[in-house]
């Protein structure tokens, strides 16, 4: 992968475990293969752990715990109003940006 | 405290731990802790979820190797732009030790400005020091009677940037040569403007 393509995927992280965490709450291992079947989102867990701990930090996430039936309890994520809220302000945003960039690069095309 | 999954020996939970820690050493002075623990505990989960994939409630040592091997690296939980060196120069944070302070970054830098401004500080005393005998002369032969303001005015200069320069060496706590450097250098000025207070008490009683 292009090391453009890697740094527009690093800023995409957090937009993409909000986004999955809409429709349903998640376990951190279950995120992460869930993202496998979003070749380009496939982001590891070194990626995803982190952010997720942060979002919990800041409000974002609502963390249970569940019991696991292979090891210790899992944490289990949530969105909360904040995270909802985050999650709208960054959806329009990307379209936002996803609408200029398109339009700029018609513009550009030979 | 990791539980054990049933079947799962003492050794391969070894296995496991390793890895565990490693993480967490990476991540020790890097991020909160609650946040840190949280990541630890979330590998935990997985690792167990992946051994339980591979089938069996009693894995054996390939298996269980197999699953970490799957694992990205403990050095790729550092945050971005960091390497794995330890943070803070001569000591490194073991799981082991239940009080590892690492500074902060901030704190660090801090700590080097104060060292520098304690140097230089020790320096312009030393400096002041140095020049005394040269200035009390002028001070004698520009101010006549009025001399004593002056001498005193210059002890008083030496004495308050030495004071200034050893406060800096401590709140710097000697982490830096300049800071080292300082705390000699001011020691030194204040050892000589002392005396220089002495030296002119005894002049004055000498003029009566």
């Amino acid at each position: 992968m292009d090391s453009w393509q890697t740094q527009v995927r690093k800023g995409l992280v957090e937009l993409v475990i909000l986004a999955l965490l809409e429709s349903e709450e998640t376990h951190g291992y279950g995120l992460v293969q869930r993202l496998k079947t979003h070749p380009l989102l496939a982001f590891t867990e070194s990626t995803v752990y982190p952010v997720l701990t942060r979002l919990e930090r800041e409000g974002a996430l609502a963390v249970r715990q569940a019991a696991s039936p292979s090891g210790p309890p899992r944490r289990c994520y949530q969105l909360t109003e904040k995270g909802r809220n985050d999650l709208k302000r960054m959806r329009e945003g990307w379209i936002e940006l996803r609408t200029s960039l398109d339009r700029l690069l018609r513009e550009r095309m030979p | 405290m990791s539980l054990a999954m049933s079947g799962l020996s003492q050794d391969l939970q070894r296995l496991i731990d390793a890895r565990l820690d490693t993480i967490d050493r990476m991540l020790l002075g890097r991020v909160p802790r609650d946040e840190r623990l949280a990541i630890v505990r979330e590998v935990e989960t997985q690792i167990f979820d992946l051994l339980a994939e591979q089938g069996g409630d009693s894995p054996d040592r390939e298996t269980v190797l197999t699953v970490l091997s799957r694992l990205d690296p403990p050095e790729a939980y550092l945050p971005e732009g960091e390497s794995a060196a330890p943070r803070s120069s001569g000591r490194v944070a073991t799981s082991e030790s239940p009080v590892a302070r690492v500074p902060s970054p901030s704190l660090q830098e801090k700590r080097a400005r104060w060292s520098f401004v304690s140097g230089i500080l020790g320096l312009a005393g030393m400096g002041l020091t140095l020049l005394a005998p040269i200035f009390v002369y002028f001070i004698i032969r520009l101010l006549g009677d009025v001399a004593v303001v002056g001498w005193i005015g210059y002890a008083a200069a030496m004495l308050i940037t030495s004071m200034i320069g050893l406060a800096y060496a401590t709140v710097a706590r000697l982490s830096r040569g300049w800071a080292v450097a300082g705390l000699v250098c001011s020691l030194l000025t204040l050892l000589a403007s002392v005396a220089l207070v002495a030296f002119l008490l005894l002049e004055l009683s000498g003029w009566r």
